[in-house]
């Protein structure tokens, strides 16, 4: 097991190559000379020369990518043009933030789709069946940030139950998780249906029976199990997707956050402050996968032996 | 009797894959029931196992009498307690029959645990002392395995003990050999008697192999396309078969001494369920068939106390 | 079965209601785009300080906003933004995929393996954050939305073309192709992208629901059509401002994408079904 954790670690290797290197290559990539996305309009050139030599411009974009990449191996981002300070810094004091929206939204997806599912699978061709079936079309269509402003507008502003914006308390959390992670619920119920009816088929669940296993003992301690195989790599893909959606989430409700962080560099054309968000999403999206495969192979006795 | 199954009837909605089939087995005794796939055979089982609604089919006509009680229509809930408990199954593909999640071990200590309410410890020692009764060596360390890391053979093994883990009175196993190695099948068939006499059970052995019929079973029942065709003693039926199908199904069994090309099949297939063939649906495939064949559903007849069979001809020839 | 086959070369759509009305919506929502200036009962850039934020009535459908403009017309204009935004962008994801799902899949090798590096590194990228970077690059604007939604499904139609392509190959009237002499490029182009097209083109419909969200999620950032241009998520941004007074402006544009994808999604499925249904009859 622990080998085959190395394993996907360093398979991560080359993936981090790749990803570095094309966040690396946005400033190169933007029209106009790099030092312009670097700097504020209007400086002197001589602030010109010194950014272009400590950003090492002068020097070959092959050396200019292991001087960049050595800084952010150090966690070195550069500093924000707009807002002066270090991008590292500004990673740091939102990323709480965006981890407890995450985090939250994730639980929230899993256990509500899963019990979704559960309840689809177990009223199969039911109208209780079709109805979840129908909401899971519904929350796989919505766009997330619609889906906050509605909440909002019918929570926030007309019932008034909870705070309409910001980040304090708990209670503020509430409609934000939901925003975000009902995609999720979505997709985690679809694929933990599917998978707990096909399950429900095979020869063993028949033994189980014979054996005077009551039903929702089969369900829940024998079906689900190997349901929840599948549905844990979806979740771990899904760690990614929850991140884009919190990116979205994030903006209406004016949170903190590393998605109110990015999208606010890309409308002030903040390129370092862009790139260290970037890379630091792309790093959790990256995360999330590895973890979601390792957490299905250790729950796979089969996949588990292969995997020593 | 222990179990005597009265004219059971099993369909699925207004479709009847079996339609009349009466059989009957006592304590230490094992009945054959016989015939191709597709004749019922497994409905049969999946009926006395209470199990039907969960393939979406029901008991349309009939009993079953287990111990004196009648077994359909009894609420899930009631079944269920007998499953397992009262009535054991070993089916027939080892290789899907396990949840491939879960040691073998803890799967045979489920049922002690669910019907005689056993502990941690008891359930252990259930479990380990039934698996050498299955004959499998160094059972604590297979305890502990996971079905992917055993034999096929094995694996049956592990479902025997499990059907046996709530000490049953009846046994019902549903082909236990068919998908198993021949020198496996002799073991586990051997296994599977020794443990029937020994603890005094009732067995029904459901089988298309004539030959495991003539080497184990008391009883045998020969069904075709949904029906009992012939009952009868073994002896008597490998004596002396009245009905045809179960003489072409004797005349199938490879013997010592054979020459070659003396051994027959059967001609033709049998019929889907859903198109049977009017009158006795034997008869596009007998030998001997008359026109009354064609015509009418041969009844069933009881000719002495261990002959009964389904065929205009039986006894004409006597 | 000569008839089973001869039935199903005909696209045969399940008669379900759903999937007509569903369709017959998609049909409306393009045939209105096309038209959009001439039927829009309104300039979708008209002001009237006279008429802000007015909740919907029978002047106004759907109500105004905050400058006064007539919110249905702007609407009919937006699908026009949007459905073009996003049919342009997958069709270019679509062409691109074809080709290099069928390049990677028929000829494999080293090629085929560096490119599928990279396209499965993208496949677990969520979207949003690939079409984020890619504004990052071309600025935004609607061509930024263009090339960034283009190059975010760009993922998703290799891995189909490159998978039916090898399925394809397998087949025996390939060989027969093979052993007649046919050369790559006639076999590739005439024989497997036929073939493998069906899926590919589903799978479009359903991207293009995908787009439409992802359009209006980037100009709900500010990142895609500047104004006054309208999109359906343009309209949204600048309606968050009036959420409290004029709520209308947001919910309508939502339920305008929402409604789209659902349709989409509900086409798409019943397409899915009659193609399952043509390749059992190849098979039986």
């Amino acid at each position: 097991m622990s080998s085959f954790i190395l394993r996907r670690l360093l398979a991560v290797i080359p993936t981090f190559f790749v990803v570095s290197l094309t966040v690396f290559l946005l400033i190169h990539l933007v029209p106009g000379d790099p030092i312009d996305s670097l700097m504020r309009a209007g400086s002197s050139p001589a602030l010109r020369e010194q950014m272009a030599a400590k950003y090492g411009l002068d020097r070959s974009l092959f050396e200019q990518y292991i001087i960049w990449m050595g800084k952010v191996l150090t966690l070195d981002f550069g500093t924000s043009i707009i807002q002066g300070r270090p991008v590292a810094a500004l990673i740091a004091q939102n990323l709480p933030s965006s981890l407890t929206l995450g985090g939250t939204a994730f639980l929230f997806s899993s256990l509500a789709g899963i019990a979704a599912g559960v309840l689809a699978a177990k009223y199969y061709g039911t109208r209780i069946d079709s109805s979840i079936t129908s909401g899971i079309l519904l929350g796989s269509t919505i766009p997330s940030f619609w889906l906050a402003l509605l909440l909002i507008l019918v929570f926030a502003v007309w019932l008034g139950w909870v705070p309409v914006s910001g980040a304090r308390g708990w209670s503020s959390l509430v409609l934000p998780v939901i925003a975000t992670g009902l995609g999720g619920v979505a997709l985690v119920a679809r694929v933990t249906k599917v998978s707990m009816i096909e399950i429900g088929r095979q020869d063993f669940v028949t033994l189980l029976r014979a054996k005077g296993v009551s039903e929702s003992r089969i369900r829940l301690q024998h079906i689900l199990r190997h349901a929840l195989v599948p549905v844990i790599s979806i979740l771990g893909l899904r760690i990614g997707w929850i991140l884009g959606g919190a990116i979205t989430v994030e903006v209406v409700f004016a949170r903190p956050g590393l998605g109110s962080l990015l999208i606010r560099a890309l409308n002030q054309r903040d390129y370092p402050l862009v790139q260290g968000c970037l890379l630091m999403l792309s790093m959790a999206v990256i995360l999330g996968t590895i973890i979601g495969d390792i957490a299905q192979a250790a729950m796979d006795p089969r996949q588990r032996e292969a995997s020593k | 009797m222990l179990l005597s199954v009265e004219k059971l009837r099993i369909a699925f909605g207004s479709f009847a894959p079996v339609k009349d089939v009466t059989i009957s087995v006592d304590r230490g005794e094992i009945l054959g029931l016989v015939g191709e796939s597709g004749s019922g055979k497994s409905l049969t089982a999946t009926a006395l196992m209470g199990l039907l609604g969960y393939v979406n089919g029901h008991v349309a006509g009939g009993r079953i009498l287990f111990d004196g009680e009648d077994l359909t229509g009894l609420p899930e809930e009631h079944m269920r307690r007998l499953r397992g408990r009262r009535i054991g199954l070993i089916t027939q593909n080892p290789m899907t029959s396990l949840d491939p999640m879960i040691r073998v071990g803890k799967q045979i200590e489920q049922a002690a645990r669910i019907h005689m309410g056993l502990d941690g410890k008891a359930a252990y020692r259930k479990a380990v002392d039934l698996m050498r009764d299955v004959r499998i060596p160094d059972s604590q360390r297979v305890h502990t395995l996971y079905p992917h890391q055993l034999s096929g053979g094995m694996k049956q093994r592990i479902v025997i003990a499990m059907a046996l883990a709530g000490e049953p009175d009846l046994l019902i196993a549903d082909e236990p050999t068919t998908a198993l190695d021949a020198t496996v099948q002799a073991q586990i068939i051997r296994n599977l008697v020794e443990l029937v006499k020994i603890r005094g059970l009732a067995m029904i052995l459901i089988t298309h192999d004539m030959g495991v019929v003539a080497q184990t079973c008391d009883h045998v029942a020969v069904m075709y396309s949904g029906r009992i065709v012939e009952r009868a003693s073994v002896g008597s039926m490998f004596a002396e078969a009245a009905h045809p199908y179960t003489q072409a199904l004797i005349g199938c069994i490879p013997r010592n001494g054979m020459r070659p090309g003396t051994l027959v099949g059967i001609p033709g297939m049998v019929p889907s369920t859903a198109a049977l063939p009017s009158g006795c649906s034997f008869h596009p495939r007998c030998s001997k068939a008359h026109t009354i064949c064609h015509e009418c559903v041969p009844e069933f007849r009881q000719f002495g106390r261990h002959v009964g069979v389904a065929c205009h001809l039986a006894g004409q020839y006597e | 079965m000569t008839t089973i086959v001869s039935e199903s070369r005909r696209l045969r759509l399940p008669v379900s209601v759903p999937a007509v009305v569903a369709g017959l919506f998609i049909v409306l929502l393009v045939v209105s785009a096309v038209l959009a200036p001439t039927i829009a009962p309104y300039a979708y850039d008209a002001q009237n300080i006279e008429v802000m934020n007015e909740a919907p009535s029978f002047a106004h459908f759907f109500g105004t906003d905050e400058f006064g403009r007539d919110v249905l017309s702007r609407i009919i204009v937006g699908a026009q933004t949007s459905l073009s935004v996003s049919v342009t962008a997958v069709g270019f994801s679509v062409l691109t995929g074809l080709v290099l799902g069928s390049v990677c899949g028929y000829f494999g090798g080293l090629v085929d393996r560096i490119l599928m590096t990279v396209i499965d590194l993208t496949w677990s990228f969520p979207e949003i954050l690939i079409a984020l970077m890619l504004v990052a690059v071309v600025g935004a604007g609607l061509h930024g939305v263009i090339i960034a939604v283009a190059i975010a499904y760009l993922a998703q139609f290799t891995r189909l073309t490159r998978t039916q392509v090898i399925q394809l190959k397998k087949e025996a009237y390939i060989d027969a192709a093979v052993n007649l002499g046919a050369s790559d490029f006639h076999i590739l182009f005439r024989h497997l992208l036929p073939n493998a097209l069906a899926p590919v083109l589903v799978a479009a419909m359903l991207a293009t629901g995908d787009a439409i969200i992802l359009e209006a999620t980037l100009g709900f950032f500010g990142l895609g059509a500047q104004p006054p241009t309208p999109s359906w998520g343009a309209m949204m941004s600048s309606g968050t401002a009036q959420l409290f007074v004029a709520p209308w402006v947001i919910i309508i544009p939502g339920c305008a994408v929402a409604l789209t994808v659902i349709a989409l999604n509900i086409v798409g499925d019943a397409l899915i079904d009659s193609l399952d249904f043509r390749n059992k009859a190849r098979e039986g």
